[in-house]
């Protein structure tokens, strides 16, 4: 690895020296920023390529005719048009900006200035991201922008987050918005692959008149990432950092103590009237094991960037790697990337440019338990684990749950001992690549044509190796190997004629005509067996022949679409957009495979108008308003056709092939549609101390796709259809305030809120879907999986047992008798109601930046508001039954005792949950946790070295850093992660209208002990050469 | 000049690049072909399609069987089984006759008997427009219809009247169907089963298509006859079942452990079975799920588990007469004390199951059957005397203490026990016999009074299809 790294170096050297434009002479002049010089800024002829870089002093010399004008264009400042009329020495400050009115905002197939943008578009620049020490941009973004919802469900590195933007609007479809890299449509696996220190910047695309262009994948938004471009003289930048992981303690479970426990659990068996196990009767006072402690670890973080970019009239370019090593703060997990990215673009004349983009990603994780399994993760187990259990026997083995209490409950494993067994390694290949040439035809006319490709690759082993002695509760009885690999090539061809123009001075046109095709396809082998009788080996041949599986997949689809935009604006002042887009899907039904998709948009910048001249403290104000639909293709590719899989079947031994159904097939089954509607308003007031922007939007997906039940006496439990609307609305207001703004001194806060309602308007004629056993629903007038559950209202006490449960001994609990039937119903009964729901109300983030002279201070606070969880390893899993540990808060501190310790009057006594009406509380309001939460997700502090103090070493810029991430979180969720969700189960038969695509989790339930996200200190030195 | 070049150079540079980077616009680009599945629509075409699509059904089968609900609704349900009652609620309703119409296994064997019949429907419906050997076409309808009516009767027992769906599903707007009748039900399993034994071999010869294992002549008529009893026409059922006796196929074996032997597949008394074969990834679950860990690691079985948390009642442990050989070939004590069930019992199971197959029916059951067809007489006795001989007892004749049919039913349950013969068996009694048979069985067994009613004798229909057929599709009453 050392010497490709090296290799690479060299290689990136040769490029920068190589690339160096040679100096002219002419006009010269030094460029200024508020801070003073201003190094590598672009000086370019307007309508020439001749451009050049401002030097470490902010000193510039170019040749340029005594008519030209200058264009001085500089990251994060105003561009700069300056006339040269004769002079010799041209001196200039710019003005920097955030959001500035000519930012260049990247939107489907090109680009525009922000003040020309009417669609609802967040921008966040690549700095606010490079320097956080996570592995991925997604983790970064949280908080930034409004409308955007990540949710990182698991805190093991490299695992993907759950995005989407202005709530969900499919129930069967996925809801994942489409990912955009250079121009590539791709998912977020391929996108957070990206290398954050690459990024130029990232845009949020969440209403029609923005998403139209992209059609049919463009109903759940749209995010764009756009990587740098190399830019005048070259540049080797060098980011180093390096930090610790640690776990937030008091964000882990509260569990229970050894003394704690024994108490415990004396009463509940007393309260059951059975025998008190002996290992909790004959307590030796002495063992008290906390398991969290051994399961969770601080761990080091590393991350090292470098990059080379410099470009002439000719050629610009970049080269960059990066490695980044996160183990996790779960013993034996880790994370381990090496990225790389070639960015060349070529000008061979005035009319033609030529661009390759590669970048491959190689990535790998370790994990040491099963993440997803209830009881068989490691924070599971160590929830559930007692604190009676010592870590090992008296013979030094590894101590497991029925060697203190067998005939309890399950074998509830030793972590220690899981994890040094549980080898499960991913290693995934992942690359985009790019290359593109465009012709200037006419003044203002361009062609492009682009040829993309995306590859991946991944190659995951397990083996489990099965300790000595009793099977473990959720593991394989015998040693197990699981191998599986897949790869998935992704081909899309562009053609895209871009016409821009200004006609009489006023009327300004951008019209965009475009063709694309795009072709998918994947393959899987799997491939497992166990029982290995001699220990080391782990292949297949060494296992069981007889126990030895292998399959495989394939799958694939293909996209063809016509592409049209026209952007029209009249005097500044009025501007006009409408897009089209007819897509073709293979995935869809032979009769329906085509829709067109299109939007409207109208835009006023009110401030360009004359009664508004003499309004001095409004610099810019736009409304905005749009309309449109956009489509999702989002399903599994092969669903619309009725098919047969192949099945085993044996006669008398003799080994045979059948089929059975698959799919049951819809021919008509088309596009799902959302109609959105967003109304915005843009202003940036008092000399651009103040911005703000808001927008209202209301979307409506209709044609769900949506698993719909049929009868099952059909033979099948549900059908692919295109039935049912849902509609989420809501507003997003985002502020910006530049409080002051010195050369020494300056301080900005910012924030953005978003508020979202959800309402399923229609299911085609069905009252509810069921999604987990009937525990979630989604009914028609509610919001999307409504928690189902029966309520308890409280704890039975002596003297007033409730009439419906004459049986209820004090301490149990009491439930709500909705049907007053005089009985309680478990929760698929008559008393069975909704509890709560996942939809987030609100989300926001807060950000603050404070500099003074060489030193920066920032802060990003985010938070949400208004989502339930169905909290099933509260009452189901760890749940203070069988001997199995428990949540103090949850379970302990405020449970009844007696008459004179009756506790908080809702936590019941110990036992409690199974005695109380038949165990209705197992599926009970008991189980509802909010996931409210208010975080701290990241603070820094930078250094600026003075440039007087490293010239010498040729450095032209250094800064120092210190970063925090996840430093604290406000929460009254139990178990640290608010996010935390269950994949998703289904049910027996075939029931539970599981999600059919995306990550398949439900959306309101968790049964997996939860881990915190981790808290990542690091710092870091980046040092531009 | 100049201009003219250079658009001429342009151009030549975009005509490459559209012909390079232009993918066919042909309408041939969206269709994509899946190669891991098989459309429907170009199948059932030939014979082989149609055998391969049969194999399929059996495999549903199978797999119906291999989850091991029936253990749950017909074992301990009846008064043979016991479910752990600090199991999941779900397994536990049905053998406390708790179960609502929410109840998850209920749902479970609903919706995996309407997926058999299903593929079954599209074999029958398409298989006159297949090619081949009409003969062969023939047959392998005739082993469809007989999956089919096993199906249906399966349904017929457990639900009473169920929708009798007797074609392929394709247009889903327009597949629900009402209830039919008790009688519609076993009219059709009547006329299936008289239409199947017309087509099928009496005995399979091991050529592909042929294979022992496939339903036969013997099968159908078999199941008929059971059939015809379940349904109360004794005369018809008799003439069924006699003529599987007659036809001198089957016997008993000599010993009854040997039916148990792990490898004794499809054996000279086996009619028709459910066929396990752990070589083929499609091994038995039962002996993981009916040994008790401990157990199975004391027989050092690997996977063992006892996943259905079932064991044999005290009453049915209590139910065999002294040297009895069916006692300890059915059930045997574990460490505990406690008695568990060994019939399934496959000591070399490994992840992919154990080797015993399955019996569905047995000739040892057409005995006792033609038996209770015919009516007390020497017949009969003959016919259960047969059957106790093998079992190492002695004859029992009209002056055996007890009613006939008290004492068929007690043979059935000690030769067939945990063959989930014994809850259907229970139903053919008087509705008040069978339920104080269960009342006391029950009140023995959890120390309280239980009151069962006429309703316990039906399974609800799962709730989710009432509500999905808007109401069509009604409720057994008193659920």
């Amino acid at each position: 690895m050392k010497n490709c790294l090296s290799s690479l170096l060299t290689l990136m050297l040769i490029f920068a020296l190589g690339g160096n434009a040679l100096a002219q002479t002419g006009i010269t002049g030094t460029v200024t920023g508020t801070g003073g010089p201003l190094a590598g800024v672009t000086v370019s002829v307007r309508g020439t390529n001749t451009a050049t870089q401002t030097d470490d002093n902010g000193k510039f010399s170019i040749n340029a005719p005594a008519n030209a004008t200058l264009e001085i264009s500089y990251v994060g400042y105003e561009t700069l048009n300056e006339k040269v009329g004769g002079r010799n020495t041209i001196n200039v400050q710019l003005t920097a900006t955030s959001n500035s009115l000519n930012d260049v905002v990247v939107i489907g197939y090109g680009t525009q200035k922000r003040k020309d943008v009417i669609g609802a578009v967040s921008s966040v620049a690549g700095d606010k991201i490079a320097e956080r020490p996570v592995a991925t941009f997604d983790q970064a973004l949280q908080g930034l922008a409004p409308g955007l919802q990540i949710a990182q469900r698991n805190s093991s590195p490299g695992e993907l987050s759950t995005i989407n933007l202005r709530g969900i609007g499919s129930l069967s479809a996925g809801f994942e918005p489409l990912f955009v890299v250079d121009g590539f449509p791709t998912d977020q696996r391929n996108a957070t692959a990206v290398n954050p220190a690459d990024i130029q910047s990232i845009e949020i695309l969440k209403d029609a008149a923005s998403t139209a262009i992209f059609g049919s994948r463009g109903a759940n938004g749209v995010i764009i990432i756009t990587t740098k471009t190399g830019k005048g003289k070259a540049q080797l930048n060098v980011n180093i950092s390096s930090g610790i992981s640690t776990v937030d303690k008091h964000l882990l479970y509260d569990e229970a103590n050894s003394a704690e426990y024994v108490q415990y659990y004396k009463e509940y068996y007393t309260n059951l009237g059975q025998t008190v196990p002996p290992a909790i009767a004959n307590y030796d006072g002495k063992t008290n094991t906390n398991w969290q402690d051994l399961v969770y670890q601080t761990s080091p973080f590393q991350n090292y960037s470098v990059s080379v970019n410099g470009g002439d009239e000719k050629v610009s370019y970049l080269f960059s790697g990066n490695y980044i090593h996160q183990p996790g703060i779960i013993i034996g997990e880790g994370f381990d990337r090496y990225t790389a990215r070639i960015k060349i673009d070529y000008r061979p004349s005035k009319a033609v440019t030529l661009g390759i983009n590669l970048a491959p990603n190689f990535e790998v994780t370790k994990r040491s338990s099963p993440k997803e399994s209830d009881a068989g993760s490691l924070q599971s187990m160590a929830g559930l684990m007692p604190p009676i259990v010592p870590v090992r026997n008296a013979d030094g083995t590894y101590a497991t749950f029925n060697d203190i209490l067998p005939g309890v409950f399950n074998n509830v494993g030793n972590p220690l001992e899981v994890a040094e067994n549980w080898k499960e390694n991913t290693n995934a290949f992942l690359s985009i690549f790019n290359a593109y040439g465009q012709v200037k035809i006419l003044d203002g006319l361009i062609y492009k044509t682009s040829v993309s490709g995306g590859l991946s690759y991944n190659n995951h082993k397990l083996f489990w190796k099965a300790p000595a002695g009793p099977p473990i509760y959720g593991f394989p009885a015998t040693t197990t190997l699981n191998l599986d690999n897949s790869q998935t090539i992704n081909w899309l061809i562009e053609n895209t004629l871009n016409y821009k123009k200004v006609f009489g001075k006023v009327h300004a046109l951008d019209v965009l005509a475009g063709y694309t095709g795009q072709k998918v396809s994947s393959t899987a082998l799997s491939a497992g067996t166990n029982t290995f009788n001699i220990s080391g080996p782990e292949t297949l041949g060494f296992g069981s022949s007889v126990n030895r599986v292998a399959n495989n997949g394939a799958g694939g689809n293909t996209l063809i679409s016509y592409l049209g935009r026209l952007n029209y604006t009249y005097n500044d002042k009025y501007i006009f957009t409408g897009s089209i887009r007819r897509d073709g899907s293979s995935r869809f039904g032979v009769n329906n495979r085509y829709h067109t998709f299109g939007s409207l948009g109208l835009g006023w910048r009110i401030s360009e108008e004359g009664f508004m001249k003499n309004v001095s403290f409004v610099d810019n104000a736009k409304i905005r308003a749009s309309y449109g639909t956009t489509g999702s293709n989002d399903i599994s590719d092969f669903t619309s056709r009725a098919s047969l899989r192949s099945v085993n079947q044996s006669f008398n031994g003799t080994q045979a092939i059948g089929v059975r159904n698959q799919d049951p097939g819809n021919t008509s089954l088309t596009w799902e549609t959302s109609k959105q509607a967003n109304i915005g308003f843009d202003a940036d007031l008092f000399r651009s101390k103040l911005n703000i922007i808001f927008d209202y939007y209301r979307n409506e997906t209709t044609d769900l796709l949506l698993q719909q039940n049929v009868v099952l006496s059909s033979g099948f439990p549900g059908v692919l259809t295109n039935i049912g609307k849902v509609r989420n609305k809501g507003f997003e207001l985002s502020v910006n305030y530049r409080v002051i703004d010195t050369k020494d001194f300056s301080w900005s806060i910012g924030g953005n809120v978003t508020h979202n309602e959800q309402k399923i308007l229609s299911l085609g004629g069905q009252d509810e879907l069921f999604n987990f056993f009937g525990a979630l629903r989604s009914r028609v007038g509610y919001e999307i999986q409504e928690i189902q559950g029966v309520r308890a209202i409280g704890v039975a006490r002596e003297g007033h047992i409730p009439a419906a449960q004459p049986e209820a001994k004090p301490g149990d609990i009491v439930f709500e008798d909705v049907n007053k039937d005089g009985q309680i119903s478990n929760f698929l009964g008559p008393d069975g109601v909704f509890l709560g729901e996942p939809n987030l109300d609100w989300i926001y983030g807060v950000n603050t930046n404070l500099r003074y002279k060489n030193w920066t201070l920032s802060a990003l606070v985010n938070g949400q508001n208004g989502g339930s969880t169905f909290d099933f390893y509260l009452i189901q899993v760890a749940n203070a039954v069988n001997g199995v540990n428990f949540s103090k808060k949850f379970w302990y501190d405020g449970r009844y005792v007696s008459e004179s310790q009756p506790g908080d009057g809702h936590t019941p006594r110990a036992g409690g949950l199974t005695n109380s009406a038949a165990g209705a509380g197992f599926v009970s309001s008991l189980g509802v946790q909010k996931t409210d939460f208010v975080r701290i997700r990241n603070i820094s502090l930078y250094y600026d070295i003075p440039k007087t103090a490293i010239r010498k070493l040729f450095i032209t810029g250094a800064q120092a850093y210190l970063s925090m991430e996840n430093v604290y979180t406000f929460t009254n969720y139990i178990g640290g992660n608010p996010y935390s969700q269950r994949p998703s189960a289904g049910g027996p038969g075939l029931i539970g209208g599981s999600r059919l695509v995306g990550d398949g989790r439900e959306l309101a339930l968790n049964s997996v002990g939860s881990a915190p996200l981790p808290k990542v200190l690091t710092i870091g030195i980046n040092v531009t050469f | 000049m100049k201009l003219i070049k250079a658009i001429n150079t342009k151009t030549c540079i975009i005509a490459a690049f559209i012909t390079i980077f232009t993918p066919s616009c042909s309408k041939n680009f969206l269709d994509v072909v899946p190669i891991d599945r098989v459309a429907k629509d170009n199948f059932f075409k030939t014979e082989s399609d149609l055998r391969i699509a049969v194999n399929g059904v059996y495999s549903a089968q199978r797999e119906l069987y291999s989850d091991g609900t029936f253990f749950v609704l017909e074992e301990a349900r009846s008064d043979n089984a016991t479910q752990n009652v600090a199991d999941q609620a779900e397994r536990v309703a049905p053998e406390s006759f708790t179960d609502d119409p929410g109840n998850l296994l209920v749902l479970d064997v609903y919706t995996r008997d309407y997926d058999i019949i299903n593929l079954c429907n599209a074999i029958v419906d398409r298989a006159p427009n297949a090619t081949g050997d009409q003969a062969v076409i023939d047959k392998i309808v005739g082993e469809a219809r007989f999956l089919r009516a096993a199906t249906f009767f399966q349904l017929v027992q457990d639900f009473g009247e169920v929708p009798l769906k007797i074609t392929e599903s394709t247009d889903f707007n327009n597949v629900t169907q009402p209830r039919a009748s008790v009688d519609e039900i076993y009219a059709f399993i009547t006329s299936e089963l008289t239409a199947a034994a017309a087509v099928l071999p009496h005995v399979n010869d091991g050529s592909e298509g042929n294979e022992v294992g496939r339903a036969t002549w013997g099968a159908a008529m078999a199941l008929l006859g059971k059939a015809q009893l379940q349904h109360g026409n004794k005369p018809e059922a008799a003439t069924a079942l006699q003529a599987v006796v007659d036809a001198n196929i089957y016997s008993l074996l000599p010993v009854y452990a040997d039916l148990w032997v792990p490898t004794n597949w499809n054996s000279a008394e086996s009619i028709f079975e459910i066929q396990f074969d752990p070589a083929n990834q499609t091994g038995s679950p039962y002996t993981s799920s009916l040994v008790p860990p401990a157990e199975a690691a004391l027989l050092g079985i690997v996977e063992g588990g006892n996943a259905f948390a079932i064991r044999p009642t005290a009453d049915m442990v209590n139910a065999y007469e002294a040297n009895d050989q069916r006692k300890d070939a059915s059930i045997a004590i574990d460490g505990s004390g406690l008695p568990y069930i060994i019939k399934y019992l496959d000591v070399a199971a490994s992840g992919t199951g154990a080797r015993n197959h399955f019996p569905v029916i047995r000739y040892a059951d057409v005995l006792l059957m033609l038996a209770e067809a015919k009516g007390e007489g020497t017949d009969a006795y003959a016919l259960i005397n047969e059957v106790r001989n093998r079992a190492g007892l002695g004859d029992i004749d009209a002056s055996t203490p007890g009613s006939f049919i008290d004492k068929v039913q007690h043979e059935r349950r000690v030769e067939l026990a945990f063959e989930n013969q014994r809850w259907h068996d229970l139903l053919r009694l008087p509705q008040d016999e069978t339920l104080a048979i269960m009342n006391a069985q029950l009140s023995e067994q959890f120390g309280r009074p239980f009151q069962l009613t006429p309703k316990n004798l039906l399974y609800p229909i799962p709730i989710a299809e009432i509500q999905t057929s808007g109401g069509v599709i009604t409720q057994n009453p008193g659920y």
